[in-house]
């Protein structure tokens, strides 16, 4: 048992550098060139990826639609070395025309990045399409019924319809030991392929000799019309070629520390269908690719329920044929409740050669008010090909018993997680711009309508200071000017005053325009000055020579020096 | 010469409209991808939206309703929030918005000023503060050019309103929320893996970047506790996600 361990061990650490193997992604396609609707198998392998589980990042194929058939892991240990292979494989069914790249496709495992090669794909329009002659059934056939070992396959249908179910049958017969049987199954390219195990051993007579016999079976969905050639399927054996007794004990033991047996590749014969198109005659509107024969149900699951709070419509779609390729009938419009997307699950079930089971669509729904709301029956489409035409079920309408309630939507921690509101399906696709805090146009609006309302604020008050200012110091100024001789005196007083008080004063006595100046708050003194200068003027109008020179220069200093006191005294 | 305009003319009046058809078109069929359940490619759909160059509320919605679908919460998160900051009073973001956080086991959403500067989008914040700007020069040109007891209190008023507008927009432009990608982070006391390790953060926690060293970033997680993580364990919200960003989003699960 130590010795086990220890050999377990050293095998272990033997292989665990061996997974640090180069990582290579390749692509292939089971061909270049397909019509619209129809559908090719992109397989997607993986060298070198040890057991990590790798997403290969598929590139968005705009022109397809995409479906992921599959994913297929084999590790091998040969001499200790470990290599691994991750196979994916994807049917894409063709929406347009034209030739259509497939970008490299991408994987990373620790750190290490890989990418396959490009392709390229060729769409034609579905009339124009080349039809490719299949090549013929392989004329090489390994082994016969009168041989000791041989191989079969056959398909119990040679002319279905896109997605009918085609079951294949891979029989190896042998009449004598072999091990180590190993089968490799054809790529069924332009097929979805559902293996229908067990393998069945039973023991039967083919020309008159009794073979022992192994049976696998696998389903296939025709995924495009047109003639589809399935290629060979291939088991590989070792035969033994030494007769040993019967009662040897462990005769397979010995053999293999002989060494005896010769290793044997046997091969079927390729089969050809020829696939039918399902017909667009008749088709429904809603048929979304269901062939078979099913039946429809819907169920809610509460029979009563508040205004605002969930109830799940369940839509179940039962019955045979290409179950897993099912997408959610469409459902009717919904008076009266918020419907969510759809929550998709089910099973499916191999028995007796047949591809059958159940597909779920479970909605919630949100019911808006109180009162017997209705769910409308749902309608679902498929095409029976046992018949040769489309059939369309309804489930029926069921009623729901809506109390009153909180018609607000419960809160998030009530709802169960699938609820989410679902998605926009219109949208102006407005394309990324700057934020607008950022825009320089409209930080330089900012700051010019920034400097336009100050400028509009203070320009008034700036004018009037400005206006007042010139007025008052232009006045003063001005009017000391004009004082030139004692007889024009009185003129320029009088008018320096009449502007400082806003009325004329030309036409009033001394007396008038004394009693205004006190009434403007001028001190008596001025006053008392104004009035002398006003009769030395009246008198030198009338007797020049009344001052000398001298005199008279005193005379206009001391206006002078009147108007500057004024000013003061009577702001502009 | 006016043969060679009026056909450049013609080509570049025709290039907008097919641009905007195809871009409508692939919008329409990443739509039909996940209602019908192939939620992968309605997520690939998306992406490819986004990298486009459109920066639209609805689309980062369906890609966030996408990434929740096959199980990647994180990026449904980053989605979601990048769908709040160009429609932030839309009820159907921000439901789903809550629905993830509880699947996230959060309990406390923002809180104070963050919360209300979440209301409005940050054009509308500078908007906002643009008008209360002009407003307090506007009333101060008034209280210049008539000057009065009253007119105060129009100057008073819009200093106050811009002293908010402006200090949520601050909050706004200067806020880094970014969310977690991968199952485990853990908050390291400097920017290295030599630091000493703190406590572990989960895909699609939200947290607050503070400050950038090479690959590292100081954020702050919920519950104010603050570390390094590296770069690429997080995805940044704002500003604005270019298409060199979207691209580094891998493929959802």
């Amino acid at each position: 048992m130590t010795r086990v361990a220890l050999w377990a061990l050293l095998v272990l650490f033997a292989a665990a550098p061996a997974w640090a193997e180069d990582l290579r992604v390749q692509a292939t396609l089971d061909r270049a060139e397909l019509a619209v609707g129809e559908s090719i198998t992109l397989q997607v392998r993986i060298d070198g990826a040890g057991q990590e589980a790798v997403d290969p990042g598929m590139p968005v194929l705009p022109a397809f639609s995409v479906y992921a058939a599959g994913r297929s892991q084999n590790i091998t240990i040969v001499n200790g070395q470990v290599s691994s292979t991750q196979t994916f494989t994807y049917m894409l069914t063709a929406r347009r025309a034209g030739e259509f790249p497939i970008p490299p496709i991408s994987a990373t495992v620790a750190g290490r990045t890989a990418e396959s090669q490009p392709l390229v794909v060729k769409v034609h329009e579905a009339a124009v399409r080349p039809r490719v002659a299949p090549p013929p059934p392989a004329q090489r056939d390994t082994g016969g019924a009168r041989d000791p070992i041989f191989v079969t396959a056959s398909v119990d249908r040679t002319h279905p319809y896109v997605g009918q179910a085609v079951t294949y049958l891979f029989r190896f017969y042998t009449t004598v030991r072999v091990t180590q049987p190993r089968y490799a199954p054809p790529d069924f390219a332009g097929f979805v392929s559902e293996a229908l195990p067990p393998e069945r051993t039973f023991t039967a007579t083919v020309g008159g000799r009794t073979y022992e016999a192994i049976e696998v079976r696998t389903a296939l969905f025709p995924t495009s019309a047109g003639p589809i050639t399935v290629a060979p399927g291939r088991v590989s054996c070792q035969v033994a070629d030494v007769l040993l007794p019967d009662e040897i004990p462990d005769p397979e033991a010995l053999r293999r520390l002989l060494g005896t047996g010769s290793q044997t590749e046997l091969a079927s014969h390729a089969l050809r269908l020829d696939v039918r198109p399902l017909p667009s005659e008749g088709r429904p509107s809603d048929f979304s690719g269901a062939v078979g024969r099913f039946q429809v149900s819907a169920r809610l699951d509460q029979a009563t329920v508040a205004a605002g709070q969930p109830v799940n419509l369940e839509v179940e779609v039962d019955g045979e044929g290409n179950i897993a390729l099912i997408g959610p009938p469409p459902l009717p419009a919904l008076p009266g409740f918020k419907a969510y997307d759809p929550i998709v699950s089910g099973s499916v079930r191999k028995t007796d050669s047949r591809v059958s089971g159940t597909r779920r669509f479970t909605v919630p729904l949100v019911p808006l008010h109180a009162g017997t709301l209705q769910v409308p029956p749902v309608r679902f489409s498929y095409f029976d090909p046992s018949a040769g035409r489309y059939r369309t079920l309804q489930t029926n309408p069921l009623r729901l018993a809506v109390t009153p309630g909180s018609v607000a939507l419960p809160s998030p921690a009530a709802r169960p997680a699938e609820e989410m509101r679902s998605i926009r399906t219109t949208s102006a696709l407005r394309p990324a711009r700057a934020p607008l805090l950022t825009h320089p146009k409209f930080l330089a609006a900012q700051v010019l309508l920034s400097i336009a309302l100050l400028a509009w604020g203070a320009a008034p008050n700036w004018g009037q200071v400005r206006i007042g200012a010139r007025r008052r110091n232009g006045g003063v100024r001005h009017a000391v000017a004009r004082l030139r001789d004692v007889p024009g005196l009185r003129e320029v007083l009088l008018a320096f005053l009449s502007e400082r008080l806003g009325c004329p004063l030309q036409g009033m006595s001394h007396g008038e325009v004394d009693a205004l100046l006190a009434e403007r708050g001028v001190a008596a003194a001025e006053r008392q000055c104004l009035r002398g200068l006003l009769e030395t003027a009246d008198t030198a109008r009338f007797a020049p020579a009344m001052l000398d020179a001298a005199q008279a220069r005193a005379v206009l200093e001391q206006a002078a020096q009147l108007l500057r006191d004024l000013d003061s005294e009577i702001p502009a | 010469m006016r043969q060679i305009l009026a056909v450049l003319w013609i080509l570049v009046a025709g290039a907008a409209p097919a641009a905007a058809q195809q871009t409508a078109a692939q919008f329409e069929r990443a739509n039909l991808a996940y209602l019908q359940g192939h939620w992968s490619e309605a997520a690939e759909g998306y992406r490819a939206l986004t990298s486009a160059g459109v920066d639209d509320a609805a689309v980062w919605f369906n890609l966030g309703n996408a990434c929740a679908r096959v199980g990647d919460l994180g990026r449904a998160r980053v989605s979601y929030e990048r769908a709040l900051l160009r429609a932030p009073r839309d009820a159907d973001v921000r439901f789903n918005l809550a629905l993830l956080r509880t699947r996230l086991a959060e309990s406390d959403g923002p809180e104070g000023i963050a919360a209300a500067a979440g209301w409005l989008t940050a054009d509308e914040l500078t908007v906002a503060t643009s008008v209360a700007w002009l407003s307090l020069w506007g009333s101060l040109a008034l209280w210049l050019r008539q000057r009065g007891a009253s007119r105060g209190g129009g100057v008073a008023a819009a200093a106050l309103a811009l002293a908010l507008s402006g200090g949520l927009l601050a909050v706004r432009v200067a806020a880094r929320p970014a969310v977690i990608l991968t199952p485990e982070a853990r908050l390291h006391a400097g920017p290295g893996r030599d630091y000493a390790k703190g406590i572990a953060l989960h895909t699609g926690a939200r947290v607050a970047v503070l400050r950038d060293e090479g690959d590292w970033r100081l954020v702050r997680e919920a519950h104010d506790r603050s570390g390094w993580i590296r770069a690429v364990e997080m995805e940044e919200v704002a500003p604005a996600p270019g298409a060199a960003r979207v691209n580094e989003m891998g493929s959802a699960p």
